[in-house]
């Protein structure tokens, strides 16, 4: 019996494998879009994640003991000059993609006028309510900011008039 | 059941083939569902690899002595549980068995990066077939366990049974561990050259990898312990590591490994050292398969070896070609070695880690030199040396040590940077500590340099991590106002491969304790007859009796011997010498050891003196070998909470995605 | 830093070829020196290991050889050299410190030293010099930013 049924299963268990390799083949040509972008954002929020944890470490550190006061102020520094130059980065992405750069936290990811508060689309040039222009970009640097900033994260001069 | 199993086999090659080929076309084309197809035949392929393992199985469990394999390593007489092992025990079953392993993590990668990591995978998946087909080629073409028994042969019908040797629990464990550690590197390998080549040194490969390198290391130092714990229980030296070049083979990866470990928090901190962990993954996983090779070729004597064949060639040359591609891959992508980020300070832990790098891969080299040393010597010389365990022991101690002070400094210095003044501060407890334990062990009559330099060290770390620990609970019970426990847990939950690396530490020091105490061994071999008594270190062994039991595959001689100190009784110690009738009567010795909490009470029998009615006997008090279990847990327990996800993981990854 | 890179290794070296044997303690019942022989000679059955670890019939053989040839007075090294004699370089458990086997001694230290240099080359190459002395780096960083990143990191609770 077995000398029928071993063939007969392998048979089987041939076809099985060969169709649920060959089923993505069933589908018309597939071209992937936008792995880049979603994979460097990705790699920029998980750095960004990594610093947020850092600057809890050296404050924990601190806390302990374990370094003193003049360390931990150095080390936070570099470490929040490293987290600005990332979400720069997310900012430079983002506007190359659509997306909004710190996407994680609520309360900052809906465009709002600077002058008056209203909620604007995401594409807004314009506020719908007072006008004033909306800023997406240093008009010293052309470096990305966000709508709020009041200076420039690259350059540091003030956005408000 | 044979035949399915040696045709999914041939099945599996097919789909690992197909694999790779939609694979490449992938790369031309950038259709996707080239990409599908492949992903979908690694997995077809390792599932093939898993019916024809289970068929082997079967085969062994039903005793089908119509396969030479089945007959060379399974008898009737054969316990079922130690039938189940004959699967690693030759050749043929071992590499089936590490192709079924490979075959696990390939499912398990695939699966759980179908959507995941898609720009690295491509690249992932050929890796992981490439090493899948050489493994399947010369599996199948050289040492397929489903190889009929040759007609006319000289059959013994029972089977020839399992080595003895290999007829013990921890066997049942100690091989899958090893080999779940070996091939598992293979992932975070994969990984590796996939963000090497396709330029993505970044974070993510970092977190992909970050468990995928985890569990393989654990395994290994699992499978590595267990061994240990098996030479000790089995061979009935009283030892558990012999520099044995097999168990060189294994220790190396590890050493990598961990120093890979290490480095790689560098690169989650600062984004440094990019390529560097990439060529600390890359020889991890070379060392595993040269290590594979060492084992397989017969080149070094062993007593793990298998014994020697043609399979040699292939293994180095599959070993060279890693390395070229390794070399060549590192070499096209050396202008990702330029790392805008910089280290701040010597004194930060970052360059404490550096060190520790260094330090591991010398170890490491070292190693593998007093490994090779013999044929080297040989091909120069001409004449056959041996470099032995007391190579080692000279070369590795002083090196222990100095990792052992690593381990004590590196929690005390900061990230980044530790003023020097901190520094004196956070030092001076442990330090202190360290001479009055040094002056303890002068003041015990200890006059030997490295057990007392490893009292002063231990004391040093464990004195270190303790005060790490205390003052992070007192932080969190200052600023948040939590109990000593619920800080305590909170605390290792922000930061679990900080606490979890502080646990492994502990465990690695309560193995150095272990091995300090290996200097203070007391052995003694006798010739005892009944009713006579010998005294050991504090204790009195009585011969009570000897006597013989037979068991289903082998035929034991038993000594009593009744153990008491300060005329308390202690226990009764039953050692056998074992005679396997189903393996030509070969003798084997079965230890019987007692465990006290601080010593463990180890004899050996040799066998009866015919004319005299004198029973040869081996007794030995090994000081704190328990300690190097314990550290082992520890080690266990340390590794589980590092891998294990954080709340605040688990929270980012929802938010994240 | 040079100082000590150059200074391990050599300190490696002396433990190497003078450091003392874990092997060579004190036993109940036999001569250091005895001991320390047992651990310098290979079991010759199958050389899987020193005579001290083996249990076969060869291995005794040699022990009560080694306590024969002590008691007669026989130094260490005439020992040794009496083993080699017959056995070829084979049966000694380490090979001896001299001629080509001096490498077997001297790569470790060497790669240690090696190491001890690249590392501290590497360092050097990797610190930003004078990064402690240098003022606090001040507002690289808006206010605003600030805000947001203390923000994101309390509601991510991190």
């Amino acid at each position: 019996m077995d000398t029928v049924l071993t063939p007969i299963l392998l048979f089987l268990i041939f076809i099985g494998t060969a169709y649920y390799v060959l089923v993505p083949f069933l589908s018309g040509k597939v071209v992937a879009v936008g792995e880049d972008t979603t994979a460097r954002t990705t790699a920029l929020e998980l750095r960004k994640v990594s610093l947020y944890k850092q600057i809890r470490e050296a404050e924990f550190e601190r806390e302990m003991g374990l370094i003193n006061e003049e360390d931990f102020q150095r080390t936070r520094a570099d470490l929040l000059t490293e987290v600005a130059e990332v979400v720069r980065a997310l900012e430079t992405t983002a506007s190359d993609s659509g997306t909004e750069a710190i996407s994680t936290s609520a309360g900052d990811d809906k465009l709002v006028c600077s002058n008056c508060q209203t909620s604007l689309i995401p594409d807004a040039r314009f506020c719908t309510q007072c006008g004033t222009e909306v800023r997406k970009t240093c008009p010293h640097c052309a470096a990305a900011v966000s709508p709020g900033d009041r200076f420039c994260v690259s350059c540091g001069r003030g956005l408000l008039n | 059941m044979a035949l399915l199993g040696s045709t999914s086999l041939q099945l599996a090659l097919a789909f690992c083939g197909l694999t790779l080929f939609l694979n490449l076309a992938y790369f031309f084309n950038r259709d996707l569902r080239f990409f599908l197809g492949a992903q979908r035949g690694l997995m077809a392929s390792a599932a093939l690899i898993l019916v024809s393992t289970l068929a082997l199985l079967h085969q062994l469990m039903v005793s089908n002595f119509d396969l030479e394999y089945v007959v060379r390593y399974s008898s009737t007489a054969t316990p079922t549980m130690y039938k189940f092992a004959g699967l690693w025990a030759g050749m043929e079953g071992s590499l089936l068995f590490w192709l079924a392993i490979l075959g696990v993590y390939a499912l398990l990668v695939s699966y759980l990066n179908r959507t995941r990591n898609r720009p690295l995978m491509p690249v992932v998946n050929l890796v992981m077939g490439i090493v899948m087909l050489f493994f399947l080629v010369v599996t199948i073409l050289f040492e397929n366990p489903f190889t009929p028994l040759p007609q006319g042969a000289m059959v013994k019908t029972s089977g020839m049974g399992l080595n003895p040797l290999l007829q013990h629990p921890v066997m049942l464990i100690h091989p899958p561990m090893l080999y779940l550690g070996y091939v598992g590197f293979v992932v975070p390998f994969a990984f590796a050259v996939a963000a090497l080549v396709t330029r993505r040194l970044d974070a993510t490969w970092i977190r992909s990898t970050r468990r995928w390198t985890l569990i393989p290391w654990l395994f290994l130092a699992v499978g590595i312990i267990l061994g240990g714990r098996w030479a000790y229980v089995e061979l009935g030296w009283g030892g558990y590591w012999a520099w044995d070049p097999v168990e060189n083979a294994s220790f190396l990866p590890w050493l990598t490994g961990t120093a890979y470990l290490h480095s790689v928090i560098i690169q989650e901190k600062k984004n440094m050292l990019r390529l560097w962990n990439v060529i600390l993954i890359m020889a991890t996983f070379t060392l595993t398969i040269f290590g594979t090779y060492l084992t397989r070729s017969g080149i070094l004597s062993s007593v793990h070896a298998f014994a020697g064949t043609e399979l040699g060639a292939w293994f180095f040359g599959f070993v060279i070609i890693i390395i070229a591609s390794c070399v060549t891959l590192v070499l096209l992508r050396k202008d990702e070695l330029v790392s805008k980020n910089r280290l701040e300070s010597f004194t930060s832990r970052e360059s404490g880690f550096l060190f520790n790098n260094m330090i591991f891969l010398a170890l490491a080299l070292a190693v593998l030199w007093g490994t090779m040393f013999p044929i080297l010597s040989e091909a120069v010389r001409g004449t056959k040396i041996t470099v032995g365990s007391p190579y080692f022991d000279r070369i590795t101690t002083p090196i222990g040590m100095l990792l052992l002070l690593l381990i004590g400094v590196g929690p005390l210095l900061a990230w980044r940077r530790t003023s020097i003044g901190t520094m004196r501060r956070n030092f001076t407890l442990p330090a202190v500590v360290a001479i009055i334990a040094l002056a303890v062990g002068m003041l015990a009559g200890i006059r030997r340099v490295y057990p007392l330099l490893s009292m002063g060290l231990i004391a040093f770390v464990l004195v270190g991590i303790a005060v790490e620990v205390v003052r992070g609970v007192q932080a969190r019970r200052r600023s948040g106002g939590e109990s000593v426990l619920v800080a305590l847990r909170n605390m290792v939950d922000k930061n679990r491969s900080r606490y979890g690396g502080y646990t492994v530490h502990l465990g690695i020091l309560f193995m150095f304790v272990g091995f300090a105490g290996k200097a203070f061994t007391v052995e003694q071999d006798m010739t005892l007859k009944p009713g006579e008594s010998a005294y050991l270190k504090g204790y009195i062994f009585t011969l009570d009796r000897h006597y013989q039991v037979e068991r289903s595959n082998h035929v034991a001689l038993v000594a009593d011997i009744s153990v008491s100190r300060h005329d308390k009784p202690v226990t009764v110690l039953k050692p056998e010498k074992r005679a396997y009738t189903d393996q030509n009567d070969q003798p084997n010795s079965e230890v019987a050891i007692y465990s006290r909490p601080l010593e463990d009470l180890y004899a050996v029998v040799g066998g009866v003196n015919a004319e005299s009615n004198g029973v040869v006997l081996k007794i030995m008090v090994n000081p704190l070998v328990q300690m190097v279990w314990l550290g082992g847990i520890i080690l266990v327990l340390g590794t589980l909470v590092a891998i294990w996800p954080s709340r605040t993981d688990r929270r980012l990854k929802e938010k994240l995605q | 830093m040079i100082r000590t890179a150059i200074a391990l290794p050599l300190l490696l070296f002396t433990c190497i070829l003078w450091g003392q044997d874990s092997t060579a303690a004190s036993q109940s019942g036999k001569g250091a020196l005895q001991r320390a022989l047992e651990y310098e000679i290979m079991a010759p059955c199958c050389y899987g290991g020193p005579v001290g670890d083996h249990d076969s019939d060869a291995a005794k053989q040699v022990k009560v050889q080694i306590a024969r040839l002590l008691a007669e007075g026989k130094t260490k090294e005439e020992i040794l050299d009496m083993y080699v004699a017959i056995y070829g370089e084979q049966i000694l458990a380490r090979p001896r410190a001299q001629g080509f086997n001096l490498l077997a001694y001297i790569m470790p230290p060497l790669i240690l030293l090696i190491g001890g240099l690249l590392f501290v080359y590497f360092l050097n190459r990797i610190r930003t010099p004078a990064a402690d002395t240098a003022p606090v780096k001040q507002k690289a960083y808006s206010d605003e930013l600030f805000n947001k990143i203390e923000k994101e990191m309390q509601e991510l609770n991190i």
